[in-house]
């Protein structure tokens, strides 16, 4: 399975050409890095590519087994929200994604995944509400989310704003995880290159107001 | 990965439950309102109704009451996916949106019932002595709570519809009460029918015809608002 | 298309004249009667406007197609105000005839609701800045608002009410004289086609000054 886009241009009227005319492809079991600086599109990318947000022109479609797909299961995780129901706890929130997918939610698995990010006290993940937790927390809370989901690609906007230094560890280890489970994903980040280098398989630079160049 | 659209639909039920229980200021605060409405009109229609007028008075106030408090319980729909913008993730995930509105639709008229049930007893309570020989009948319930199918259908799309403009809290009455004010008038009459006495079938199969009608309509554009 | 306008309207001016001026009077209502070839005209076109928004937001909604969204504005502007001439011709021929300016008559009080809808929609335009958002919001009102009018229209039969009952489609033979009701069918032909031509005249300009808003911005920015 790969996905694959062709020819993608997107403008705000007329006083930003974010891209124009970019292509690319990602491949399963492959991490695709999106670099940039700040205003060069790369949540606009990332948006467009979780269909929340129309294209000028081009064709954005999953190729599998010679068949080709424009609407496929894909989860986004946010730079700015969480995605969050404030008032429920961490369990809750996760139960009710994992519900929406028809994944069956199992307690002990779900536990163990929390403790791995740091949710060790049973209290904190079941009981109190989401709306009382730190940024970091949220952040965690949003990741598990998205890793836990079964769908094959994964779009990830700026996801270690708020990570502390443990928590980017082990985020990268998930990835690694998430490669040998043969997901696409597509992660974004205005730095920390450095960081992501063992994992990403592409690079992708955006420059504002000039045509995307393509650096392997 | 697929979940059915009964069981995605229960989901969401479930979900919303859990959601309206663990923000209890979500029920308290239209209840709340409600009772400082029936106090002021009582205090503006003073002591001495006359006895003909006092059902019509009876209905008119709680009519009133429930078109105040039920807007702002409606207007707050979809205030917990705006929260931190599950909307967009609801969005991106692979649910049904009638599976979703379904969910929203259901909870929310029993927990609006919440509100209602308690500001009609209210009602009744700050107009007891003079009510003594007023007939309480199932059909002047009922009549509410058919109002309350058709317009929780409407409230909510409402809700979702306006949930990111700025001007969503003047916007959101101005088409709240003409579109919804078909349900509340034919209800305010069955209503005072029921309380007199008069035949009432035909208006309520009008008034339940007028809820399918306003619940296939919102259903259809909810889907168009979300993808 | 302004000169489609004025021929219209002239066409209009000249038979409302030549009603106005005709000797023949109501046996009940006296002269007021004449009203009747402005007020129903009127109150038609305000239903026909909300079918135009509803078939525009249709267009916008499900097939996406931008051009629509000018003719959807125009449409709610006009039938706004056709909206409010229904009510005041209607006032001035309740006066008379019922005794009152207003009663809270169902028919009265839906048009009335129907007036504050328009009148809301335009809000909603304003507030809604980008098309996108106009696209989605504005069209699905549109469709909410035109689900409003056979409610108006039944509310004679469901809801007991002071107006006339349906007289002019009805399936029987209508109880209106022909010398009033031949008259009556020209002036609401030539209302509508005014009306539809005020649209078309309105949807133009609002067209002209998005294009020019473009201009304007592509200028700035280049």
């Amino acid at each position: 399975m790969k996905l694959c886009v062709k020819n993608l241009s997107f403008s705000y009227g007329f006083y930003s050409q974010l891209f124009d005319h970019l292509s690319f492809e990602v491949e399963e079991g492959e991490c695709l890095f999106i670099g940039g600086a700040n205003g060069s599109g790369k949540t606009t990318l990332l948006r467009i590519l979780a269909g929340l947000q129309d294209f000028s022109s081009g064709n954005i479609h999953v190729e599998r087994a010679g068949k080709f797909f424009s609407r496929f299961p894909r989860e986004y995780l946010q730079t700015e929200s969480n995605g969050l129901f404030c008032h429920l706890s961490a369990f809750q929130n996760l139960r009710f994604w994992l519900d929406t997918q028809g994944q069956k939610v199992n307690l002990d698995t779900l536990s163990k995944e929390a403790c791995e990010w740091g949710f060790t006290n049973p209290f904190v993940f079941k009981s109190l509400a989401v709306k009382r937790f730190s940024t970091g927390m949220k952040k965690k809370l949003s990741l598990m989310r998205v890793f836990l989901s079964e769908a094959p690609i994964l779009l990830l906007d700026e996801p270690l704003n708020g990570l502390d230094e443990t928590s980017c560890h082990l985020f990268f280890k998930k990835l690694e995880q998430l490669k040998e489970r043969k997901k696409i994903i597509i992660l974004s980040s205005h730095g920390r290159l450095g960081l992501c280098e063992k994992v990403i398989s592409h690079k992708l630079f955006l420059s504002s107001f000039e045509e995307a160049r393509r650096v392997e | 990965m697929k979940c059915s659209f009964l069981k995605q639909t229960v989901v969401f039920m479930k979900h919303y439950a859990r959601c309206e229980l663990s923000s209890k200021e979500r029920f308290f605060a239209p209840l709340l309102f409600s009772a400082t409405l029936l106090v002021m009109f009582n205090f503006s229609f003073g002591e001495s109704i006359p006895r003909g007028y006092m059902v019509n008075i009876f209905v008119a106030e709680v009519f009133i009451t429930l078109l105040f408090s039920l807007q702002l319980s409606f207007m707050r729909q979809f205030d917990l996916e705006s929260e931190d913008n599950a909307f967009e993730v609801l969005r991106v995930s692979n649910v049904s949106y009638y599976a979703l509105f379904l969910g929203k639709y259901f909870v929310s008229v029993i927990s609006i019932l919440c509100v209602v049930l308690p500001s009609v007893f209210l009602a009744w309570f700050f107009l007891a002595a003079d009510l003594v020989d007023v007939e309480f009948s199932f059909y002047f319930y009922f009549s509410i709570f058919a109002a309350l199918l058709g317009l929780s259908a409407l409230g909510s799309l409402i809700s979702a519809l306006l949930q990111k403009l700025s001007g969503r809290e003047l916007l959101y009455p101005l088409f709240f009460y003409p579109l919804g004010s078909p349900l509340f008038l034919l209800a305010q009459q069955i209503a005072l029918f029921a309380l007199e006495g008069k035949e009432i079938f035909s208006l309520l199969l009008v008034l339940l015809g007028l809820d399918l009608f306003y619940l296939v309509l919102a259903l259809l554009l909810f889907d168009e608002i979300m993808t | 298309m302004m000169k489609v306008v004025f021929f219209f309207f002239f066409c209009l001016v000249l038979v409302w004249g030549s009603f106005l001026a005709s000797s023949q009077v109501d046996v009940l209502q006296g002269e007021v009667y004449k009203i009747l070839y402005i007020h129903v005209p009127n109150a038609l076109c305000a239903f026909f406007s909300s079918f135009l928004l509803f078939l525009s937001s249709l267009f916008i909604l499900l097939g996406k197609k931008k051009k629509f969204l000018p003719y959807a504005k125009a449409s709610a502007d006009i039938g706004f105000i056709f909206t409010l001439l229904t009510l005041v011709t209607g006032s001035i021929w309740g006066k008379p005839t019922w005794g009152t300016w207003w009663t809270w008559d169902a028919r009265l009080t839906t048009t009335f609701l129907l007036a504050i809808l328009y009148g809301a929609y335009h809000f909603l335009w304003q507030v809604a800045e980008t098309t996108e958002k106009r696209m989605k919001i504005c069209s699905v009102i549109g469709i909410l608002i035109f689900a409003d009018i056979p409610i108006i229209y039944k509310s004679v039969s469901w809801w007991r009410t002071l107006h006339q009952p349906p007289s002019l489609f009805v399936a029987s033979s209508s109880p209106m004289s022909s010398s009033i009701y031949w008259p009556l069918v020209v002036s609401i032909i030539l209302t509508l086609l005014f009306s539809l031509s005020l649209i078309v005249r309105r949807a133009n300009n609002l067209k002209l000054a998005e294009t020019l808003e473009e201009k304007a911005m592509k200028s700035s920015f280049s």
